[in-house]
Formats: C-alpha cells, sequence, structure tokens
C-alpha cells in the first residue's frame, strides 16, 4: 500500500518532469534554427539595391584588362558605381563606439533612399541593356556587400552636409586587400574626404571579392569609384 | 544583430513581472500535468476495480463471503474502494440493522440505502479531486499569460518612446520575450481543458456506474429483507 501510494505520486510527476523537459528542448531547439533566417535577411535586401547598377557591365566590358591601372581617368561616372551612404545620427555622435544592433535596421532606410538615387542616376545613362545575369548578381552582391562594410565603418564628420559628394578611387588586389585610395573628386571639405578614406582603410580588406573568378576582379574591382554622399542626413 | 535568440535568454532578459507570471504558468503546468497523470491513473484502476468486483459480485458467490474476503484484504493493508466500498458500506449497515429486533424491512432498506450513499458521496469525492484545479488552470492561465505579455509589451514600447531611433530591432527581443508568456499560458491551458473535460465526463460515467450499482444492490437486499420478515412472522 505505500508503495502503491508512492507509484500514483513519482509516476505523473516524472511524466509531468518529462513533458515539460521535451517541450522546452523543442523549443530551444526551433528557436535556434530559425536565426539563420534572421541574418539572410539583410542579403535579400541588399540584392534588390543592386539590380539597380546593371549599367556596370555594359561600360566595363570595352575596357581592355591592364588598361585600368594604365588609364586611371576613364570618365568616373559611367564605371562601376557602388554608392556608398550611411546613415546613423546615432552612429555620429558616438563615433567612437557605435550600437552593434544599430547598422541593421538602419540600413532599410538608407536604402530606400539609396534606391531613388540610383533610380534617378540610370535614367541619365544612355541605352542600359540587360547583362547576362547570375555573373552580374555575383559581382553585384559582391559589390553590395562591399558598400554595406563600408558604410558601416565611415564615421561621417559634423561637418557633414546633404549635398557633398566624394569620389574615390580604389584599387584591389585580387586577395581584397585595399592597396591604393585616391580621391579623384574631392567634396570640398577636407574632414570629409578624410572620413571618407578612413572608413575604406578601417575595412582594410573585403575578402568577398575572392569568390570572384579572376577576370570579373579585373574587370570590375581592380580598380573602382566609390562614391560617398550623406544624402539621408536628416538636417 | 547576430545576437543568439534563445528562449532561455529570452527568458533571463525579462522584467520581474514577466519572469513571475512565467514562474507562476510553468508551476501550474508542471502541476496540471502532474495531476492529469495522476487522474488517468486512479481513474483506470477504479474502472478496472468496477469490472473485476462486478464480475465476482453477479457470480452468485455468497454475499457474506465477499464481506469476509473484503474485511480479510483490509486486515492485508489493502484499500478498499469503489464499487467493494460501496456493497461493504450497504451490507454492514443491512446486517447490523436487520440483527435488531423490531426492525421492519423499510427501516433496514433505508439505513442501508443512507450508508450507500454516503460511501457513494466519498468515492465521487476521490474522483473529482483536482478536477476542480484543473478547471482553473484551463481557465485562468491564459489570462495569467497575457497579463505578462501585454506587460512586456508595454515595457518594449516604453524603451521606444525614449530611444531616438525608432527601429524595429528596439522592440523585437521585447514583444518576442513578452509572447512567450501567452505561450507558456495556452500551454498550461490546453491540456487542463482538455483533461478536465475528459476526466469530468469518465467521472460522471463511473459514478453512473456506481448508481446503477447501488440501485441492484438494494434490489437485491430488499428482496432479502422481505424475505426474512416473511419468514420471520410465519
Amino acid at each position: 500500500m505505500k508503495s502503491d501510494q508512492l507509484y500514483i505520486v513519482v509516476v505523473p510527476a516524472f511524466f509531468a518532469v518529462l513533458v515539460h523537459l521535451l517541450f522546452g528542448l523543442a523549443m530551444e531547439g526551433g528557436w535556434t534554427s530559425t536565426s539563420p533566417v534572421m541574418t539572410a535577411q539583410p542579403q535579400v535586401i541588399q540584392a534588390s539595391l543592386v539590380s539597380l547598377t546593371k549599367p556596370i557591365k555594359r561600360q566595363a566590358q570595352p575596357k581592355p584588362k591592364s588598361e585600368p591601372i594604365a588609364a586611371p581617368k576613364p570618365q568616373p561616372a559611367p564605371n562601376p558605381e557602388p554608392i556608398v551612404s550611411s546613415e546613423p545620427p546615432a552612429e555620429r555622435q558616438e563615433p567612437s563606439d557605435p550600437e552593434p544592433s544599430d547598422p541593421e535596421p538602419s540600413r532599410e532606410v538608407r536604402l530606400a533612399e539609396l534606391q531613388k538615387e540610383l533610380m534617378a542616376g540610370l535614367d541619365e545613362l544612355p541605352d542600359a541593356e540587360g547583362g547576362d545575369g547570375s555573373e552580374i548578381d555575383e559581382v553585384q552582391q559582391v559589390a553590395s556587400l562591399m558598400q554595406a562594410r563600408i558604410a558601416q565603418n565611415w564615421r561621417r564628420p559634423p561637418s557633414a552636409r546633404n549635398g557633398m559628394e566624394a569620389l574615390l578611387i580604389i584599387s584591389l588586389v585580387p586577395t581584397g586587400e585595399v592597396v591604393g585610395i585616391s580621391i579623384s573628386q574631392g567634396s570640398g571639405s577636407n574632414a570629409f574626404d578624410q572620413s571618407a578614406i578612413a572608413a575604406v582603410e578601417r575595412v582594410g580588406q573585403f575578402p568577398e571579392v575572392t569568390v570572384l573568378p579572376i577576370s570579373d576582379f579585373e574587370q570590375y574591382f581592380r580598380r573602382f569609384p566609390l562614391r560617398f554622399k550623406p544624402e539621408d542626413l536628416r538636417y | 544583430m547576430n545576437e543568439e535568440l534563445s528562449v532561455i535568454g529570452l527568458i533571463l532578459g525579462a522584467s520581474l513581472t514577466v519572469k513571475l507570471v512565467m514562474a507562476t504558468l510553468v508551476a501550474a503546468s508542471v502541476t496540471s500535468w502532474f495531476m492529469i497523470v495522476q487522474r488517468v491513473i486512479i481513474l483506470q484502476r477504479a474502472n478496472a476495480e468496477l469490472v473485476a468486483f462486478e464480475d465476482r459480485f453477479w457470480s452468485g458467490m455468497d454475499l457474506a463471503q465477499l464481506y469476509r474476503d473484503g474485511s480479510d484484504a483490509i486486515d492485508a493493508g489493502t484499500d478498499i474502494t469503489g464499487g467493494e466500498a460501496l456493497f461493504r458500506a450497504g451490507f454492514k449497515e443491512f446486517s447490523k440493522l436487520s440483527r435488531q429486533p423490531n426492525m421492519d424491512a423499510e427501516a433496514v432498506l433505508e439505513g442501508s440505502r443512507r450508508a450507500m450513499r454516503v460511501a457513494l458521496m466519498r468515492e465521487s469525492d476521490r474522483l473529482e479531486r483536482h478536477l476542480p484545479f484543473l478547471a482553473s488552470v484551463g481557465s485562468t492561465s491564459p489570462y495569467i499569460g497575457l497579463f505578462g505579455t501585454v506587460w512586456g509589451i508595454m515595457h518594449s514600447f516604453r524603451g521606444l518612446a525614449t530611444s531616438s531611433q525608432a527601429t524595429l530591432a528596439a522592440v523585437a527581443p521585447g514583444i518576442s520575450e513578452a509572447l512567450i508568456a501567452t505561450a507558456m499560458g495556452l500551454f498550461a491551458a490546453i491540456p487542463a481543458v482538455l483533461a478536465y473535460n475528459r476526466f469530468a465526463s469518465r467521472v460522471d460515467a463511473l459514478l453512473n456506474r456506481y448508481e446503477s450499482f447501488v440501485d441492484e444492490f438494494s434490489g437485491l437486499l430488499q428482496r432479502q429483507s422481505y424475505a426474512q420478515r416473511r419468514g420471520a412472522s410465519e
């Protein structure tokens, strides 16, 4: 009889704990598997951004491979133009210690503005034609990753104003290391130009480009212009 | 931005009120599961006991012998419950009363019926124990969970008001952690409601069978007592 009473207590207790442990484990497992989806989100956004830079290919093709180094000033505008601009008033307030969670949400705001900008830019370009898909997509994806990284590392000086624009020419080697940065078109504010250079230097290396075939690298990333615009400032 | 969103992390990061709500719900859920499994065991046993006892009862064996067997079992330390308890209560009262002189058959029958009714009440108490707890867990724990959620969301929106940038990332973790409370409330409530309904109907069925056994047994006693009286008067 004693053992019977024990049975009626122990078995239910065991089951109750077991059910909750299983449920807890299931929930825990389910949640960790969903987290990669969250991290994948920004890439989707970037892809949509870069699809607007299609004319890149048309412009870049006529150039022979070795030329870009030899001829440093092939009219910057028509070249591939990953436009980097970055957001956050919050970042600017504390340039030395940005919050890690900050850049992501702000990117969406930035994107909307970037897209508008690019749309406007596209209209000016003569007869844009569709390129063949996958290769361009890859290049564009790499370009957008690079843009995002530079944008995150850009600490704009307080003197930055809407309408300022700096065009940098950046040289890479195939490992992705930055070997040269020069100002092709200054903004007029030295601090602003220096902050753009510093942003690229802070990134230092773009391992993203190593996934590209070497011909694509030569074509698009050996030397490329990068435009810095603080268009999204709110004052 | 890639910080791991784990349930444990969210729970630990919740505010004190939400934590209290969650602790209450976990306790309610564990307790209700404990009771659910216990009820399952008890009701299954009661069912099996009743079937076995009715078999013995209607096998035509001597009822006094059946009573004596039960007494032996009690001496051996077994608990007598269910149909046998009803039988023992009725039979004991019947034999006590009918041994007394000047007792008419009606009074004897009435006494044994009353004894069986008391035993029946005791049985129904035993079977229905903890069912009200399941009912209240089932009906209140969604509200408790909802309270935790509303509280958590209130806090995350208040945090949003003080921050300069209205970003989703500023409120999302707070809302996510707050919603865990509702999930817990539902997790506690659903099994409790299901179990309560199931157990209530099973207990009803069992009590019906007890009652019909009581009726059948008192019919038997009635025949017996009138036969005795007639034998005594002739």
